[in-house]
């Protein structure tokens, strides 16, 4: 039985009387990594900064252990310019790691992460993906029970987003820190998640909660039981799908010369 | 000093010097001296030992003043974003004392402090330029990056740290403009300071060559004031400015 390692309960905010969130529950459980998926505009980083800590919701409750340790991913990466990638990493293990420690994991998240020979470049001499690749390190250079990742593979290409999934799995395989997700990208969800809470969006709530049993590594998106599942959530996601079906009519006319 | 002494400006600065001597030909000496009698001129303030001297002194004076002002700017502008009540207060004040031409905190020093004090000149370098300080850094804290600091706090680090390692590297590019504008106030209303309200100084001597009709020495004070000037912009300032632009991110 795993512990239960954050929970969030009957949360509600809503910024200048629009309601984000009403009565929301979640939890998260240690080793797992939790997905929230949600469209734009649904509340994923409301969330995101409510379980952190950044933010505090207008009622509800956010229980956790005190001593929980907590990585956090941002969706831009938030490095300091003025200092280099290993420094930026150096800069946060301070506040919870002895010297020897943290300069050691420190070489092997820089190896992991190809940054290696760029440890003393600044920032701005990176490019996109490494300076998401370091942000990602960083959440895990301080040994944290729990990592909260908001769009960490927005706005980077096919090929950066597939190496920074691979490391992510990677990573929490072999440390079980648990990770929780948020994405509004149903084919990253069914890849990495444990479970999948789907955001309903308008301060609906959840709408679904999807548990996923197959081993990460072996996961593929044409694996039937994975493809049933991202159908499942993309049936979620009605509306426009729907009503365009019925307007086709309208289309067709519409279009005649 | 690489990115300003280039070939153009020497073959300009050449052309000028030309230009200069062709046209003080023209005129009495008295209202055009020529460029030879400007260094000759030079030369021998050099060589009496006034140059030295009016130089340390005025020097000693701008930097009080000028140090005095960043301190002061600093102080006031972190204070001042800091609490709301201090801005609302004081944030006005800040525009009147730039309002306020220089010429009468001149007038006001002199029956304050008198002639031959270095306080005439002091309080002028300060009330010059400290709002310049002040304005450059109040703008500079809130260019800073919020997520940084969001990002710093949710990985509980320390609030001196924050300090030390955000807020202040964060303002560093428009604390080093806030320097070199403040600079070139000071230098200037210290000289203006001497010249109407001093009996000793760089001002000073200009004041005395200017009543003496010694043409030519208030051309070679004036080549001081400008080198020196150039020096501490293009060589002192512009090394600061790169040591900053190291790391400096993209906007």
């Amino acid at each position: 039985m795993k512990n239960k390692i954050l929970k969030l309960k009957n949360i509600s905010k809503s910024y200048d009387n629009y309601s984000v969130l009403k009565n929301l529950n979640m939890e998260l459980y240690s080793g797992e990594i939790t997905c929230l998926l949600g469209p734009s505009g649904s509340g994923k980083t409301t969330i995101f900064r409510i379980a952190s800590d950044l933010e505090k919701a207008d009622s509800g409750e956010v229980i956790k252990n005190n001593a929980l340790r907590s990585g956090y991913v941002f969706q831009e990466p938030r490095l300091l310019p003025w200092k280099t990638v290993s420094d930026n990493l150096a800069f946060i293990q301070q506040n919870f790691l002895q010297k020897e420690e943290a300069v050691k994991l420190r070489k092997i998240l820089l190896d992991l992460a190809d940054l290696r020979e760029f440890e003393d470049n600044y920032p701005h001499e990176l490019s996109g993906g490494m300076k998401q690749r370091l942000e990602l390190i960083r959440a895990f250079s301080i040994i944290p029970d729990l990592v909260f990742m908001d769009e960490p593979f927005k706005s980077l290409d096919t090929k950066t987003k597939y190496n920074l999934r691979r490391l992510i799995t990677v990573i929490h395989q072999e440390s079980s820190i648990s990770i929780f997700l948020i994405t509004h990208d149903p084919e990253e969800a069914v890849l990495l998640a444990d479970k999948i809470y789907i955001l309903a969006g308008g301060g609906k709530g959840i709408k679904e909660k999807i548990k996923i049993d197959k081993d990460r590594q072996k996961r593929n998106l044409s694996d039937p039981y994975i493809y049933g599942i991202q159908e499942k959530i993309l049936n979620t996601f009605t509306g426009l799908v729907k009503d365009l079906d019925l307007k086709r009519e309208v289309i067709r006319s519409s279009f005649k010369k | 000093m690489k990115n300003f002494i280039t070939k153009p400006f020497w073959i300009f600065l050449l052309l000028f010097l030309l230009f200069w001597n062709q046209l003080a030909a023209h005129f009495n000496t008295l209202i055009l001296p020529s460029p030879a009698e400007t260094l000759a001129e030079l030369n021998s303030i050099i060589k009496n030992g006034v140059l030295v001297k009016s130089l340390f002194i005025t020097l000693k004076r701008t930097f009080i003043g000028y140090l005095a002002a960043v301190i002061t700017g600093f102080v006031l502008a972190v204070a001042l974003k800091k609490f709301i009540f201090l801005r609302r207060a004081l944030r006005p004040f800040i525009t009147i004392i730039q309002a306020a031409p220089p010429v009468v905190w001149i007038a006001l020093a002199v029956v304050w402090f008198g002639v031959a004090e270095d306080l005439t000149p002091i309080f002028l370098i300060f009330i010059v330029s400290m709002p310049v300080i002040f304005v450059n850094i109040f703008q500079g804290i809130d260019s800073i990056d919020y997520g940084l600091i969001e990002m710093a706090e949710a990985y509980s680090t320390p609030k001196y740290k924050i300090f030390r390692d955000i807020y202040l590297p964060g303002i560093l590019p428009s604390t080093v403009s806030a320097l070199s504008i403040a600079f070139s106030f000071a230098w200037k209303s210290s000289v203006f300071a001497e010249f109407i309200g001093s009996s000793s100084g760089i001002g000073y001597q200009i004041s005395m060559a200017n009543s003496n009709l010694e043409t030519a020495e208030l051309f070679a004070w004036t080549a001081v004031l400008v080198v020196f000037m150039l020096f501490v912009e293009y060589y002192l300032l512009e090394r600061l400015k790169q040591k900053v632009s190291r790391w400096r991110y993209e906007k």
